[in-house]
């Protein structure tokens, strides 16, 4: 019975890897298909809209016509084209687009002095689950339900997994975006790493190491 | 090696015989099957002696079949992996298990310390309390190691554990807890409406008595009809089916605590498994099916190796297909024993007799055992036993004694559902006269309670009580109900004299035996006025450690019950609390020990560093660049020095983005920041920073920082490192109950802005190297404590303030994040030829201290502004939050502890943080106590060590010595107060 070290790679799949390092991109746990696909990037146009005093409703409405999005103050997540407008609180509003650079611009253009707007794409760095074990694996760490019976496409949640922030919606039938602070990248992959090996899990990134 | 297996029949049982497995016991090899306990092995091999008792080491065999067991307590597995106090009966056999005996030395046969039988007058109730009082001195030296070492079961294992562990959270409608017949009626009634249902049982093996009694259910064997219902449950999206999984406790709102043993039953967990699971589950509702225990009855030599439970003897005849004995007595209370004595006799097993308690049984019963060759012993009770295994019982019989040769005594006093989750919220189980047992009283909301649990000890009755809670919750939940056929199996009888304690017979009698504790015991409790359930308890440990009195409690109380004369409810009895079985704390830390104990969090340049070969330290979640050792540089003192030196006489660079950072926005900002700060922000001029200090409601400081004006209704806040969650969560608080008329937006730009300061003569001439050529940062355009937005590196948006924790001319430059490290690299690159030194923050603590700020060391959480030196900054115009607690008569104390600097009167003295001040000539006491210092460092501008700290009335004491007393270190000397500005007091480098 041979006992297995905090070296042994065919039990610790963090094995090898230093904590304070983004592990590199790769196939960990189990062999085979993997059950979880990790991808992450740093989505470069987020800013966050919060809406002043008394205008929830009306930078709701302004954000609708505006980018063409099905949006509600609510926690969900409105995809049109390029564009997502995640509600993360009563009246805060996360958008990201792939293609407005100045994306803060537009939205203090758009909405006025009915919101403060705040540019945040450097803040996050987004992590694109897909695969039929991801909500298994967010079991392990979110604290809210997740079922895929309950928690329906466009459904979204601002809340803690692991003990780290996160913000995520379900993009589609098996596949998840989440929104983790830059600073805990290291740590939340390490998280993902360690829960999802028993599915295998591939990872793919940019292999910066500190996203410095 | 033995015989293999030659307890073991020719056929039935759940067992896999195409599957042998084997696996040792204290060194020996044996055989088993799949679907074996590590007891059903043991006992198939004819292994009875299994372990010696706690206290007086009394050679001990296996008692139950479950998670009951007191006695069965043996080490599994070795190295890393050993783990203390295992309980056989629930331990999955597996290939190649490794299991020892506990508590015996040299050898399990040859016990040395079974002496402790002879001592064992000495050894009883309250020993520990009256014995080991006095003197206080021999604790420590003589009884805490003689106590460890003769009392203390098994051995932990001495290595990290190898194995991985995971937390994990499940939501459903409704939760079934346990997998009997009323738990799998439950969850099928539930599962069909397509209500989300959880369905737990801590075996390995759905249906519970089902597979260990002879039962029909809708003409298939029980066990046959239990795989069938969990193979349906199984094949339900909507139903998750956990075996290996206890469900130990009852929480807040619907939430379970539950342990899956993944890879418990595996010599090492598979591959990238976890060994276990700690699941957390929120339930709509829940069902209890956790069926009962049975207790024994206590006589004189009932913990000898062969008394076991009447049920057990059951399971394991029809369950393992093994038999305990060669020759089995039962003696019992109740009918329930004497079927399973029956069923037992028509698999195989020698029933010698029956022994009843009571003079009137059932005839049908005693016509069934007659036929079975069955003696009846009527009226008659267990009075000694001999053997050290099991070999003779002494029977007392109306027509007189008589002695049985047998080499097992099956023991049943009646059933106790079990209750334990019903009381997690403080419910008391109440007495229910007929079946002579507690029942669940008040359950915690949305919990209902199913089958034998319920005190409902027919089958027929746990079926059809399981599908109704079943069906109940679904339907509360909103969930059409589609009919169920529920199975008719007929109620047997329960019939039941209550009875507990053979009070004549011979020899040591145990109710407790996990924990030793006698009959006697429990009188001497009484006649020592112990005598409420609780301080039995504590008094006699009767009912603590890993069984939890789980065959013990009900007996002890009902004996103690009749010394007093009370009725039982009369005398009541202790409630439950979580777990309900043992959790492991692997299970409880997850994925989270180690390094990954806590996140760690990253700055923008932690890979910039690194290459720099920076040392790093924790600072609180962050991983910051604690100092930049060099070649050649013998401690971090001297690396600290040159780092120092370097600000000091020309540049150096530190990334400080771990500041709190909170953009606020709207026109009542101003005002906002009015009332969170003593001092004032809506005056503040556009393009200005402003150092700030807040207070908690009670008058203390909170935090400081510097707060930037970026437009009329724009400010951004900076907060220590240490508070920016908690500052953001106070500011969030203030605007949504404190305030919420105010138009004032906030967010945390903490992650989305890298900042880094430089500090030094040279520093502004560095960032005119960086800044876009637009951007005019000499003193007229960029003065002392200006903000202004700019871009550097060629169009990289940027915010400069122009701010010093150093007291050198410093800056502090904010970009995206994603810039950091490319803006570390320009600065190291714009100043190279000034020798431009990366710092940690162990240099930013020394020159801090040199310009005598405070910071964390100081910001206790127990000082108030005053304190600090602050006090001045306290506007009187306005209100703000602290204000009014601020002012107390106990805050404006003038004796209380003020803000000053130290030198030691001998230059070449080492400070120590943390040293107590006391007036020259005062005895070194808690009376005489004048204060601390909070902070030392080193001082290259002054060659000796200074340090910072909180003196009775220091301000008013500049120049006077004080002695700094250092009990920890055994130091003491003399230390000369001294204004708390090492360097450059009046300011100069700052605004030149």
């Amino acid at each position: 019975m041979a006992d297995r070290s905090s070296h042994d790679p065919l039990h610790d799949p963090l094995a090898g890897i230093a904590f304070d390092r983004v592990p590199p991109a790769g196939a960990y746990g189990a062999a085979g298909e993997p059950g979880v696909g990790v991808s992450t990037a740093e989505e470069p146009f987020i800013a966050l809209a919060v809406a002043r005093q008394g205008h929830a409703a009306s930078v709701v409405e302004r954000l609708r016509r505006a980018l063409g999005v099905e949006l509600a103050d609510r926690p969900h997540a409105a995809i049109e084209g390029g564009t997502t407008v995640v509600g993360t609180a009563p009246g805060r509003f996360l958008v990201l687009s792939r293609s407005e650079p100045d994306l803060a611009g537009t939205l203090r253009a758009v909405l006025g002095t009915e919101a403060a707007v705040t540019e945040q794409g450097d803040g996050y760095v987004t992590f694109d689950l897909s695969g039929p074990r991801v909500p298994d694996l967010l079991a392990k760490g979110a604290l809210v339900d997740l079922d895929p019976l309950v928690f329906r496409v466009g459904d979204a949640a601002t809340t803690v997994i692991a003990h780290i922030g996160v913000t995520l919606w379900r993009t589609g039938e098996t596949s998840y975006r989440l929104l983790v602070a830059r600073s805990l990248e290291a740590a939340f992959t390490r998280f993902l790493i360690a829960s999802g090996a028993e599915y295998g899990l591939r990872l793919e990134n940019q292999g910066s190491g500190g996203r410095g | 090696m033995s015989r293999p297996d030659k307890n073991r029949l020719a056929s039935g049982g759940l067992i896999d015989r195409a599957a042998p497995l084997s696996f040792r016991f204290d060194g020996h090899s044996y055989r088993g099957y799949a679907g074996d306990t590590l007891a059903s092995a043991l006992l198939a091999n004819g292994v009875r002696l299994v372990g010696r008792s706690f206290k007086y080491h009394r050679p001990r065999g296996i008692f139950s079949a479950g998670a009951e067991e007191p006695n069965a307590l043996v080490e599994l597995r070795s190295g890393a992996r050993r783990e203390p106090n295992t309980r056989a009966t629930v331990v999955e056999l597996f290939d190649g298990l490794e299991a020892t005996s506990q508590n015996r030395w040299p050898s399990l046969g040859l016990d040395v310390l079974s002496v402790n039988r002879f001592l064992s007058p000495f050894l009883g109730a309250g020993f520990y309390y009256k014995t080991f009082m006095w003197p206080a001195s021999f604790w420590e030296k003589l009884y805490e190691p003689f106590i460890r070492r003769a009392a203390g079961l098994g051995r932990a294992a001495e290595e990290a554990d190898p194995d991985h562990y995971e937390k994990a959270t499940a939501f459903c409608d409704v939760l079934v807890i346990g997998a009997g017949p009323a738990g799998l009626m439950a969850a099928l009634a539930a599962g069909r409406t397509g209500a989300r249902v959880i369905l737990a049982d801590e075996d390995f093996l759905p249906g519970g008595r089902l597979n260990a009694e002879r039962r029909e259910v809708h003409g298939r064997a029980g066990a046959a009809y239990a795989a069938h219902v969990a193979a349906e449950l199984a094949s339900l999206p909507n139903v998750r089916l956990m075996t290996r999984t206890t469900v130990f406790g009852a929480y807040d709102s619907g939430t379970y605590g539950a342990l899956e043993r993944v890879g418990d039953h595996l010599p090492v967990p598979a591959p990238f498994q976890p060994r276990q699971r700690l699941w957390r589950i929120i339930a709509r509702r829940a069902v209890l099916a956790a069926g009962a225990t049975e207790r024994p009855i206590v006589f004189g030599g009932n913990d000898r190796p062969g008394v076991m439970l009447a049920g057990a003897v059951g399971t394991y005849v029809q369950r393992h297909a093994v038999l305990p004995g060669r020759h089995i007595a039962l003696f019992a209370n109740n009918d329930d024993a004497w079927r399973g004595m029956l069923a037992a006799s028509e698999a195989g097993a020698r029933v010698e007799a029956i022994i009843d308690v009571r003079e009137e049984v059932s005839p049908a019963l005693v016509e069934a055992a007659r036929a079975r060759d069955i003696r009846v012993l009527a009226g008659s009770r267990v009075i000694a036993t001999q053997g050290r295994k099991l070999r003779t019982v002494d029977v007392a019989t109306p027509r007189g004694r008589e002695q049985l040769v047998v080499d097992t005594l099956a023991v049943s006093g009646g059933w106790s559902p079990a209750v334990h989750l019903t009381c997690h919220h403080g419910g008391r189980p109440v007495w229910n006269e007929a079946i002579a047992a507690f029942v669940p009283g008040a359950s915690p909301a949305g919990l209902t309670v199913a089958g034998a649990a319920n005190g409902s000890f027919g089958l027929g009755a746990a079926l059809r009580e399981g599908a109704a809670q079943g069906a109940e919750a679904a339907e509360a939940l909103g969930f059409p109900v589609p009919p169920l056929d529920v199975p008719a199996v007929e109620d047997e009888a329960f019939a039941l004299q209550p009875f507990w304690h053979v009070a004549d017979s011979k020899g040591a009698a145990f109710v407790d035996l996990q924990n030793d504790v006698t009959a006697k015991d429990v009188g001497i409790a009484h006649k020592e006025g112990f005598r409420s359930v609780e301080h039995l308890k504590r008094y006699t440990t009767l009912g603590m450690a890993t069984d939890q009195g789980r065959t013990s409690n009900v007996t002890g109380l009902a004996i103690m019950a009749s010394l007093t004369g009370a009725s039982i409810p009369e005398t009541g009895t202790t409630i439950f609390r979580p777990p309900y079985t043992p959790v492991s704390l692997g299970a409880l830390a997850g994925h989270h020990r180690g390094k990954d104990f806590r996140p760690v969090r990253l700055t923008p340049t932690h890979e910039w560093a690194a290459r720099q070969g920076a040392v790093f330290v924790e600072t609180g979640a962050w991983l910051r660049a604690q100092y930049f050792p060099r070649k050649g540089e013998k401690d971090w003192l001297e690396t600290v020095t040159r780092e120092v030196t370097a600000v000091r006489s020309s540049v150096g660079l530190i990334d400080v983005s771990t500041f709190g950072k909170i953009d606020l926005q709207g026109p009542d900002a101003g005002s906002f920041l009015d009332r969170v700060y003593i001092n004032g922000f809506s005056a503040l001029a556009v393009g200005k920073a402003r150092y700030g200090v807040m207070l908690r409601e009670d008058g203390m400081v909170m935090d400081d920082g510097t707060t930037a004006r970026l437009g009329p209704e724009h400010y951004v806040m900076t907060t220590t490192t240490a508070n920016a969650a908690k500052v953001y969560q106070h500011l969030e608080f203030c605007l949504q109950v404190l305030w919420p008329e105010l138009d004032v937006a906030i967010a945390s730009i903490s992650e989305q802005w890298a900042q880094i300061a430089i500090a030094g003569p040279r520093s502004r001439e560095v960032l005119a190297r960086v800044v876009d050529a637009d951007v005019d940062v000499s003193n007229e355009g960029l003065p002392f404590i200006g903000a202004v937005e700019g871009r550097v590196m060629g169009g990289v948006k940027a915010r400069l303030f122009r701010l010093s924790f150093s007291g050198e001319l410093g800056y502090e430059i904010a970009v995206p994040a994603r810039h950091g490290a490319a803006l570390a690299e320009a600065l190291m690159a714009a100043g190279e030829e000034f020798g431009i030194t990366p710092y940690g923050t162990e240099a930013l603590g020394v020159m801090r201290i040199e310009k005598g700020h405070v910071s964390g060391n100081e910001l206790s959480g127990q000082t108030a502004a005053r304190d600090l030196g602050l006090g001045r900054m306290a506007s009187t115009k306005k209100d703000y939050i602290g204000r009014v607690m601020a002012g107390r008569p106990g805050l404006v104390d003038p004796a209380r502890p003020g803000f000053v600097g130290f030198r030691p009167v001998e230059r070449a003295r080492r400070l120590r943080a943390g040293a107590h001040f006391l007036s020259l000539g005062a005895k070194p006491e808690t009376a005489n106590d004048e204060g601390y210092m909070t902070s030392v460092a080193y001082s290259p501008h002054l060659g000796h060590w200074i340090g910072l700290g909180l003196l009775v009335r220091g301000p008013e004491r500049i120049g006077e010595r004080v002695r700094a007393y250092d009990p920890v270190r055994g130091e003491e000397f003399e230390v000369e107060v001294c204004a708390p500005g090492f360097i450059d007091p009046e300011g100069e480098r700052l605004r030149g």
